[in-house]
Order: C-alpha cells, then sequence, then structure tokens
C-alpha cells in the first residue's frame, strides 16, 4: 500500500471514528433527556419567573430548587414509571406522601420562600395537581378506587386542596365512611364557596339514608361555625330542608343572633319550605 | 491545516448538531375555571389603579390603591367615614382621633366574634383575644383599611406587592373568590373573614405541641399568629428563632407587648360609630347614628319588580357590600329584586337587578341632595322587558302542586292555579324584609285572587313558582 493510500486509508477510519463518536454522544444526550420523565414541579424557580417576572431570584434559590427536584428524582427511581392506570396511581400516591412530609416537616424539603406563604402556596397547588390526577384516572377507570385518598385530603388544613378532595370523593359512593371524613373536613372549613358547593354532595348523602348525621353537622355548623362560611350555608340550606330535620334547622335558626343574616336567611328558607308544603 | 479543519468541523457537525437536553416546558399552575377555591397566580398589583406609597404609621401604611376596583366609595364613604384617614389632614390629633374609633371597632369585634363562637369563653380569654387581634391588625397593616390620599381618592391598603387587601392583609392569591366578592373591601368583611382564619387557629393552638397548657393565651396568640402569616402547618413556627420568617414573629410579639396603639387612645372605652357586633352578623339597621325616615328620602324608590333601563353604563357589583366590577351598559334593562337605602343623610340608593341577559348584582344610583333624588340621573322606569323573573301582566305556573289562591295574601284558601297553567296579574304585592312576593291573578279558569310567588331576598326562589311570559 503507498504511503498516500495509507494516508488516505487512516484519514478515512479517522472520520468514520469522529462519527461514530458524534453519533454515541448524541444518543446519550436523548437516553438522558428521555430518562428524565420526571415533571420539574418542585422547580418553583421557572415558575416563579413566569408568574412575576419582575422578580429576580438569586442564583442560591435557584440551586435550593433544583436540590429540592433532585431529592424527588432520587427517591423516585423506584417508583413505578409505567403508563398503565395501575402503575401511575402508585406514582401519584407516592408523590403525596412525599408531599404531606414536606408539608409537615420543613426540613424534609426546600422550596424558594419568597415570602412566609409561598411554601404553602406551592405544597398546595403540587397537591392538587396530584389529586386531580386521580380524579381524570378515576373518570378513566370507575372501578377504581380512591375514597381513602379522598377522605385523607379532605382533612387536611386547607380549603383548596379539600376542594380537590371533594371533587374526588363525589366520584365515589355514598357511605358512611366518606360522609365522616366529609364532615369533619367540612367543619374546619372557612370557605363559603367551598361549603356552597358541598351541599349538593351533602344533599346526596342525605338522599342516600344520611339525613340525621347530614342535618346535625349543618345545624352544629350554623350554629357555632364560621361566620361567613356560615351565611354561605344559610343561604343554601333550602333544598336540604325537609319534614325530617325541619325542627332541627328552625332550633339553629333561634340559636344565631337576633337579625343576624344566617339566621334572616335560615327562617326565609324554613318559611319557603313550609309554603312549599302547603302549596303556597 | 486544511485538512485539520475539515476535521474538526466533521467532529463538530457530529456533535453540536445534536439535540441538546434543554429544559422540560414550563408549568405554569393551570387554573381549574370551575374551582371555587382557585389559587390564582395573581399579579402583583392586581387591579390597583393609581398606587400611592405610605409610611409605617398608624392608619397610613404603603402601599394603597383605589378602592373602587372592589366596592362603591360612596357606601364607604357613608359607612365607615369615621374610620377613613385624610392623607392632607393627617394631624396629631386627627390619627389619635383614627386611631381612637378603631380601636374601639377592633375591641368591639374581637369580643363580639369569640363570644358568638365560643359563648363559655372567659373574660380572660376574651381580653386576650382581644389584645391579639389588635395586635394582628397592627402587624398586617398598621391598623390601615381605607384613607383619602393626595389624589383625593378613596384608596385601600395593598401590602405584599398588592397581594394583601385591606386592614388584615388578606391575600388575593389564596383567597381570591373572597377578594374578588368584595368582602375584603368591606371593612367589616375583611375583619370578620380574618377573624375567621385566626380564631380556627386559636383554637388549633390550643392543641399545638409547642403549647403545655391551652390557657397560657400569649403563647396562644403567638402560636395562632404563626399560622395565620405562614399557613396552618407553621402554627409552631415562632418557637424557633432561626427559623427563616422568625421576624415576623418576633414583631408580633413586640407588637403585642406593646400596644403602642394605646398610647395614642384617650378613652379606651369610647363607643364605636356603629353597632359592630350587628354589621358583622349582616344585620341590617346596625347605625347607631339617627337617619332620616324613609319618608324623606325624596324622589320615591322603585319597587320589587319594577322594569329599569340604565342611562349611563353603571358598575354591577356581586354584593352589596361590592366586589369586583361587572357592568350594566346604558340602554340594557333590568328587573329590581331588591333595594336598599341609607338611613343616613346620604340616603343613598342602592338596586339589586336581574339584567335580561340574566346578570345579578347591585347598582348604586346616588342619593337624595336637597329633596331631590339623582338617581333619575342613572335610572328610568320601563313599563316591561323580556324572560323577567317577577310576571307583571302575564306568568306561568311551575310549581309542581300549583298554587292555592288565596282570598287575601297569606289568607283563606279558595282554590289552586293549576301547574304550567297561564295566569293574569293585576297586581305585585311586595311583602317583608325577604321580599315576598304576591301576585294578585286572574286564574286561567277565571278566579280571582292572591298567589305567593317566591321572595327575592336573600337567595331568590320566584322560578321556584312562576315564569314571566309577558310578551305571549
Amino acid at each position: 500500500m503507498s504511503a498516500r493510500r495509507r494516508f488516505q486509508y487512516r484519514y478515512v477510519v479517522l472520520v468514520a471514528a469522529l462519527l461514530v463518536l458524534g453519533a454515541v454522544l448524541s444518543a446519550g444526550v436523548l437516553f438522558a433527556r428521555r430518562a428524565r420523565s420526571v415533571p420539574r414541579e418542585f422547580s418553583r424557580v421557572d415558575q416563579a419567573s413566569v408568574a412575576n417576572p419582575s422578580r429576580t431570584l438569586p442564583s442560591s434559590e435557584e440551586v435550593m430548587a433544583r436540590k429540592a427536584l433532585a431529592q424527588v428524582e432520587a427517591s423516585m427511581e423506584s417508583a413505578p414509571t409505567s403508563r398503565s392506570a395501575a402503575g401511575e396511581d402508585v406514582a401519584i400516591r407516592g408523590k403525596l406522601k412525599r408531599l404531606k412530609e414536606c408539608w409537615s416537616q420543613e426540613d424534609s424539603c426546600e422550596f424558594v420562600e419568597s415570602d412566609p406563604r409561598s411554601r404553602h402556596f406551592e405544597i398546595v397547588a403540587q397537591v392538587k395537581s396530584a389529586l386531580r390526577s386521580l380524579v381524570t384516572l378515576k373518570l378513566a377507570n370507575p372501578d377504581a378506587d380512591f375514597s381513602s385518598d379522598a377522605r385523607e385530603w379532605l382533612m387536611s388544613p386547607d380549603d383548596h386542596v379539600r376542594e380537590v378532595a371533594l371533587e374526588l370523593l363525589g366520584q365515589h359512593d355514598r357511605s358512611r365512611e366518606n360522609l365522616q371524613a366529609l364532615v369533619v373536613g367540612l367543619s374546619a372549613s372557612l370557605s363559603g364557596p367551598l361549603l356552597r358547593r358541598a351541599l349538593t354532595d351533602l344533599r346526596d348523602f342525605q338522599q342516600a339514608g344520611f339525613d340525621r348525621e347530614v342535618s346535625g353537622f349543618l345545624a352544629e355548623f350554623l350554629r357555632s361555625g364560621p361566620l361567613k362560611a356560615g351565611e354561605a350555608v344559610a343561604d343554601g340550606i333550602l333544598p336540604l330542608v325537609r319534614e325530617t330535620n325541619e325542627n332541627i334547622f328552625t332550633e339553629a335558626a333561634r340559636a344565631l343572633p337576633p337579625g343576624s343574616r344566617s339566621r334572616r336567611a335560615l327562617e326565609a328558607a324554613l318559611d319557603e319550605f313550609r309554603r312549599m308544603r302547603a302549596g303556597g | 491545516m486544511r485538512i485539520g479543519w475539515i476535521l474538526g468541523a466533521v467532529a463538530c457537525a457530529s456533535v453540536c448538531l445534536a439535540p441538546v437536553s434543554i429544559p422540560a416546558s414550563i408549568s405554569v399552575s393551570s387554573a381549574a375555571t370551575n374551582s371555587t377555591q382557585e389559587r390564582r397566580d395573581v399579579a402583583d398589583y392586581w387591579q390597583c389603579d393609581n398606587r400611592v406609597g405610605g409610611a409605617w404609621l398608624f392608619g397610613q401604611a404603603p402601599s394603597a390603591c383605589d378602592a373602587a376596583s372592589f366596592g362603591e366609595d360612596r357606601l364607604a364613604l357613608s359607612r365607615y367615614s369615621a374610620l377613613i384617614l385624610r392623607d392632607d389632614a393627617a394631624s396629631e390629633s386627627e390619627v389619635s382621633r383614627y386611631i381612637e374609633d378603631l380601636h374601639a371597632v377592633l375591641r368591639d369585634a374581637a369580643a363580639h366574634y369569640i363570644r358568638r363562637r365560643k359563648p363559655r369563653a372567659s373574660p380572660i380569654e376574651v381580653v386576650v383575644f382581644r389584645r391579639a387581634i389588635q395586635t394582628l391588625a397592627h402587624q398586617e397593616s398598621y391598623w390601615t383599611h381605607y384613607r383619602i390620599a393626595s389624589d383625593q381618592r378613596l384608596k385601600l391598603m395593598r401590602g405584599d406587592l398588592g397581594h394583601g387587601h385591606g386592614l388584615m392583609q388578606i391575600d388575593d392569591r389564596f383567597h381570591f373568590v373572597t377578594i374578588e366578592s368584595g368582602e375584603a373591601w368591606d371593612l367589616i368583611g375583611n375583619l370578620a373573614y380574618a377573624l375567621d382564619i385566626y380564631y380556627t387557629e386559636w383554637e388549633n393552638a390550643a392543641k399545638a405541641p409547642c403549647l403545655s397548657r391551652a390557657d397560657d393565651y400569649e403563647k396562644r396568640a403567638r402560636a395562632a399568629y404563626s399560622a395565620y402569616n405562614g399557613g396552618p402547618m407553621q402554627i409552631c413556627r415562632w418557637t424557633n428563632a432561626n427559623h427563616r420568617w422568625a421576624r415576623n414573629d418576633q414583631g408580633y410579639h413586640q407588637k403585642f407587648l406593646a400596644q403602642a396603639w394605646l398610647r395614642r387612645v384617650e378613652n379606651p372605652k369610647k363607643a364605636a360609630s356603629f353597632n359592630v357586633g350587628c354589621e358583622m352578623d349582616g344585620g341590617k339597621n346596625c347605625s347607631s347614628s339617627e337617619g332620616a325616615s324613609g319618608q324623606n328620602a325624596g324622589g320615591g324608590t322603585h319597587p320589587v319588580g319594577q322594569w329599569i333601563r340604565a342611562k349611563a353604563n353603571l358598575d354591577l357589583r356581586p354584593k352589596l357590600s361590592g366586589g369586583k366590577r361587572g357592568v350594566w351598559l346604558a340602554g340594557e334593562r333590568a328587573q329590581i329584586l331588591d333595594f336598599e337605602i341609607r338611613t343616613d343623610a346620604s340616603f343613598t340608593r342602592a338596586y339589586r337587578v336581574r339584567t335580561e341577559d340574566g346578570k345579578i348584582g347591585w347598582i348604586f344610583v346616588g342619593g337624595v341632595v336637597g329633596g331631590v333624588s339623582s338617581q333619575d340621573q342613572w335610572i328610568e322606569a320601563m313599563d316591561g322587558g323580556r324572560d323577567g323573573w317577577i310576571p307583571l301582566r302575564r306568568g306561568r305556573i311551575l310549581a309542581p302542586s300549583g298554587i292555592k289562591i288565596r282570598r287575601v295574601p297569606g289568607g283563606q284558601s279558595i282554590g289552586i292555579a293549576e301547574f304550567d297553567s297561564v295566569i293574569q296579574v293585576r297586581d305585585v304585592i311586595v311583602h317583608g324584609e325577604t321580599n315576598e312576593i304576591y301576585l294578585e291573578i286572574i286564574s286561567a279558569q277565571g278566579m280571582q285572587g292572591y298567589i305567593y310567588a317566591g321572595r327575592t331576598s336573600p337567595e331568590p326562589t320566584v322560578a321556584r313558582w312562576v315564569r314571566a311570559e309577558e310578551n305571549e
């Protein structure tokens, strides 16, 4: 082989080697992207910059956010990544479990804390997102049972979470166990709109045979619950008034301050109910 | 050399053109449109017009924005005149007067609230709870809610980049529905809602691991504040001097101990300018000041059921207490469901209306000056409209069992107006505080009498009984 030919041969081999190297590197990058299937929900940096473009986050906070993400990714290594329903709900529940830990043990997770409430807001947003995923999963798999998840999160100390938990509970049977969780959760609620929305579910439970429990809860809430939420309940109580609980609500009205909005609304509902019964 | 460059280019091409790992798409918290509790990624200073600064002094805390974004100025000026500080008249004596008047409101509100929620609360618990609330208002807003700024506009205090609203800094990122409904704009509404939140934590604090005794009320106050400020899971934050937000807890405690407002209150037992407990309970006619009677209102008040037309674009508020503005456009018609007249000298009138396209809300049409009502420049009475709730001439019975026809309203029954039958309406009678509607009718069978047709307050029920069919 001539020197010139040897040189050409080596040139071709070198180029080929470089091409192979490039292909291997490209494949490696693609693989790394696909393996990074964990949603970057714990990375609040990007969210904050989009939500509040005027804010400039210092790099140390970015580091903290990435650290939190790395912690989650590491802990989820063993979680199934199957896209089947069975795999999905395990992943979601795992995430919820970790969020619960983040919530109760401040040192277990780190979030960007731009103000005293931002950590709470962020955890709530992620819990809601996960619960909504269960709602979607339940719609696609009617036989799936997420009632225990709904019950658990109805007990959370946050009305935003309770609302999604209520939606999830609404996809399940009207059982005593579910009603008990609902009542305990709503007892701690401060939200008029949430209570108004829950009245529809409570009516369903009432019609399922739990009138005494539902009426007892509502009467007590009206009597001694938060003022604003109590007004909302009184405003919307009419569809739940019936002959079997008329006296309970009448007593509840008497216990309220005379002239108060809640009392006026409750008495108006009772009067309306009596007129409907009497034919006008 | 040339070959080297070529080699380099080839090498680079094989690597540099490979897909680069780019960040996953940014996912901002999405908003479910049907949620009642949606936390919103509310922008800083959302709905904040004509923002002004201030000073960290009682009644003047920064920042503040036009209050009109969330409620009617004239309502606030009428109801809370003693609790609005003017920037251009903020002398020492005026500020002291303001502090003394607001002290009375906070004192009464806190005591009323805890006694209502816990009738057996001990006097000590009531006293400390009251102090805790006064401290909370100091910590959150330096006792600032409304102000008239140098631009002569009524302002609402907006702290924390505009997210905190009013006296107790109700956060619009988390209490969006409350903000939008006007609850936080109204001073008493703002205070009542904050009391709901704080009291919940006050009770939770009694069982918190960082309290050894439930009757250690000072620690309960501190714990409740930590949770109010940082969320329910932060109830023991105040015990950690190294916490990121420890300065907030320390600030609260310092203010609790100092009670700086007392230095400006000459008479701590001074009566509030209105019945605070009554207002907190949503009662009516809570003002302790004398007002002229309705007979002197002048100009007449349009009755419930009357159709009116807007002569100019009018703000339509979801509640009497305010709320984010909608618009009732000039030329559109609406049927009156309710009205309210302030019994102070302004006789400010508000009507609750249902527009032809189904919007429901309150409009404010001014008051009476020199015996002349100003409402006529905003609205005019009409003969009727489409799709009203209360039939004025003709209607159809919707009650499944029909409606009893009575000789007089509420009197002896003489017959039945059958379900789905059409009635002729001769008169509309409105009765009582909840606007019970009675229609004088001629039934489909020719019987004359009165039927009950529901009420319009607090929740309209007319649609359960009848439907207007004026145009048939």
